[in-house]
């Protein structure tokens, strides 16, 4: 084997993953960049060029642009509650004991059941006539609510159910980045003779910052294509009240079968993530390691 | 040794690349000329239909094979229309009946008259034809079909003290009636203003396929006649009263839960259930402890009752059109059609159906069943927009039962359908 022939070899045994990832990541991407200037008709099996007409229309539409804007609050409210709560909850069980062993196992339930089946739960609990919150709150002598069934409180009852489904997975992962602090720099703030409020926001967040940029990421792009419970409790409703944009891109393409649009509602929702991303990328990067 | 490693790399690369090839049994595979059915999943016994069909069409063309691929409801729809876009996978397939227009508009459906003789056609009901036929062809042809009535717990009544609704058409209530019987048996025992056994629901609450009738029962109609608009009919004085009783019902009257609970006739918690035919088999079949009868289904000037099931097409890019129609055939036609009904326990879509069992369409409720489908039954509106109309009207209704204006959503829903039907000029 020649040196030229030989810096080939590494090449060759990535090219089979590269290969993968071109055919299934980079390609749809792509054709889905394409689908976006074109008027798709999949029955009629026609392809029509429109340039940007499909951008344009998107940007007009009011459903949209309600999703677009649902799909930032949604986000702007759901990323910091599930990173805060996870947080919280991976401190307080990142002690020794059985008692902490059974709330690691209860907080983290949520992440290992099926999201169709928490979503149909959840839908059978917030149901405003027989539903299992309403009858706690009517025997505790409050006021039964509206819940999914109202604009003004079917969002936050959206979110009370995502952040509950997301926030044990979250504390798994943080309370892995908190055991990899070594101790000794923790008793080495205590000698030092710092409080244990002082500990956390000058030795742990500092020292756990890398994991919490992986979970602040990582959440963020998650809840960004959030289908499911928009899907099974809502359907967008009342009123597109918890309309979210990956919501609308499957309404477009699988029941209207606008693919064409579908692929630009797609390609928008695509920059808005990398947006949010690069935007947490600079505010949150870590310059050191431990 | 550098050469033996850049070999087994160059190999394993090939490996990724190349797909799995199949060596045993393959010939045989490859020999037979095959038939792609593409169909929703029944599950037992209903599937046992189109398996029968399968081994009589196998019988009569040796050499030739279905294949047969179910696909679970929710995915149905989009499964089809990637099948169809892409032409692999689908030689016949399953058709939703609203579907109809909407694929023949898109060329998707093979032209059957010339596989049909006039006396198979018109064996098929008027309104099933009537749906399988878009600009003057048949394109499809129908395999099952629904009607819709108001399913009564006898028992309820009674412990209220209330004439139970009777099962002639003649005796058919109107929708005041039904609210003022709805109102008298709600039971609050608890007192907390949510009734512990509900006067009255619909099944598939929010579905043009149960609202549609309303507003037609209330002088409206669902659609222009040419399919073009949907502006002064659903938007019409008419359908908006209709649909603001539809909410009254959930917000005013409170008669209806707001949500749909599973079971809830089923457990004797409903006292009238609005709901399609198939039901009465379920109740027969799984909950013989309920005390139940079906009335005609209620109104408001004119009786109008829903219908449609499925329909069975043949894709207009098969490669093997005449063996694609024989099989459509032996799932559909006269004595297939017979069998279809003693598995599935689908209402029947040809004459020669309904009269082969005198014992089932001569008694209720079947038989006010069969008198709705040939007297009362109006299928939903004919457009290629189908299932946009279907999807923005069933948000209206799902919007005023949640308690949104019924002038506001009816005007919201009429502009988004009619952006919807333009875009297949």
């Amino acid at each position: 084997m020649t040196r030229r022939t030989r810096h080939l070899v590494p090449y060759l045994f990535i090219a089979p993953a590269m290969v993968g990832l071109g055919l299934f990541k980079l390609y749809p991407i792509m054709e889905g960049l394409r689908l976006s200037f074109y008027d798709v008709r999949p029955i009629a099996r026609t392809q029509v060029f429109i340039g940007l007409a499909n951008f344009i229309e998107l940007v007009q539409d009011p459903v949209i642009v309600k999703a677009a804007l649902n799909t930032v609050l949604f986000n702007a409210i759901v990323t910091p509650l599930q990173v805060i709560l996870a947080l919280g909850l991976a401190v307080l069980v990142n002690r020794q004991g059985r008692a902490v062993r059974v709330f690691r196992s209860v907080f983290f339930m949520p992440a290992v059941i099926s999201l169709v089946v928490a979503s149909i739960i959840w839908k059978l609990l917030y149901a405003p006539d027989n539903g299992v919150l309403n009858g706690v709150l009517i025997a505790v002598g409050l006021p039964a609510q509206t819940f999914l069934t109202s604009q003004s409180q079917a969002m936050p009852s959206l979110i009370g159910m995502v952040v509950w489904k997301g926030v044990g997975y979250w504390m798994v992962i943080l309370l892995a980045g908190l055991k990899d602090i070594p101790e000794s720099v923790q008793e080495a703030a205590i000698v030092d003779g710092a409080s244990p409020g002082r500990r956390f926001f000058a030795v742990t967040l500092p020292l756990l910052s890398p994991t919490l940029l992986f979970v602040v990421v990582a959440d963020t792009v998650i809840n960004f294509l959030l289908f499911v419970p928009v899907y099974v409790m809502t359907q967008g409703g009342p009123s597109n009240a918890t309309s979210l944009l990956m919501f609308e891109v499957y309404r477009n393409a699988f029941v209207y079968t606008r693919f064409g649009y579908a692929a630009a509602v797609s390609t928008a929702l695509l920059f808005v993530i990398a947006i949010a991303v690069s935007l947490q990328m600079r505010f949150l990067r870590v310059e050191f390691e431990y | 040794m550098r050469r033996i490693s850049l070999i087994a790399a160059a190999l394993l690369f090939l490996m990724g690349l190349t797909p799995a090839i199949p060596f045993g049994g393959a010939k045989s595979a490859w020999a037979a000329t095959e038939l792609q059915y593409l169909s929703v999943a029944r599950g037992e016994p209903r599937r046992q239909a189109i398996l029968a069909a399968i081994v009589d069409f196998e019988k009569a063309n040796p050499g030739v094979k279905v294949v047969l691929s179910e696909i679970p409801f929710d995915q149905y729809f989009q499964k089809a229309a990637i099948a169809l876009s892409s032409g692999s996978g689908i030689d016949v397939f399953d058709v939703d009946s609203p579907l109809v227009a909407s694929y023949g508009h898109q060329n998707a459906l093979l032209t059957l008259d010339k596989y049909y003789a006039r006396d198979n056609v018109q064996d098929f009901t008027k309104v099933e034809r009537d749906i399988a036929t878009y600009q003057g062809k048949m394109i499809s042809a129908p395999m099952g079909s629904t009607s819709v009535g108001l399913f009564v717990n006898v028992d309820l009544f009674k412990a209220a003290g209330l004439k139970v609704p009777g099962t002639d058409p003649k005796e058919r209530l109107t929708w005041d009636q039904v609210v003022d019987l709805a109102r008298k048996v709600q039971v609050d025992k608890s007192g907390n203003k949510i009734a512990d056994t509900w006067g009255f629901a619909i099944q598939q609450y929010d579905r043009p396929y149960m609202t549609l009738p309303l507003i037609e029962s209330n002088g409206a109609s669902a659609i222009a006649p040419d399919g073009t608009t949907v502006d002064g009919y659903l938007n019409s004085a008419a359908a908006i009263e209709a649909a603001r009783w539809y909410g009254d019902t959930f917000n005013k009257f409170k008669i209806s839960p707001r949500e749909q609970v599973p079971n809830l006739f089923y457990t004797g918690k409903l006292a009238m259930y609005l709901a399609p035919s198939y039901e009465a088999n379920t109740l027969k079949s799984q909950y013989p402890n309920v005390n139940w009868i079906v009335a005609p289904h209620p109104y408001f000037k004119k009786a109008v009752t829903p219908t449609g099931a499925w329909h069975v097409g043949v894709f207009a890019g098969t490669k093997q059109p005449d063996l694609a129609v024989a099989l459509l055939k032996a799932y559909t036609d006269p004595e297939a059609a017979k069998r279809n009904y003693k598995i599935m326990n689908y209402m029947p879509v040809r004459e020669s159906t309904f009269k082969a069992f005198p014992e089932t369409f001569d008694v209720m409720p079947n038989k006010l069943f069969y008198w709705e489908i040939v007297n009362t039954a109006v299928p939903r509106p004919r457009t290629p927009a189908y299932r946009e109309y279907e999807d923005l009207l069933r948000q209206a209704f799902a919007n005023i039962r949640q308690g949104a204006d019924a002038a506001q959503e009816m005007k919201a829903a009429t502009e988004k359908i009619n952006a919807q039907i333009r875009r297949y000029k």
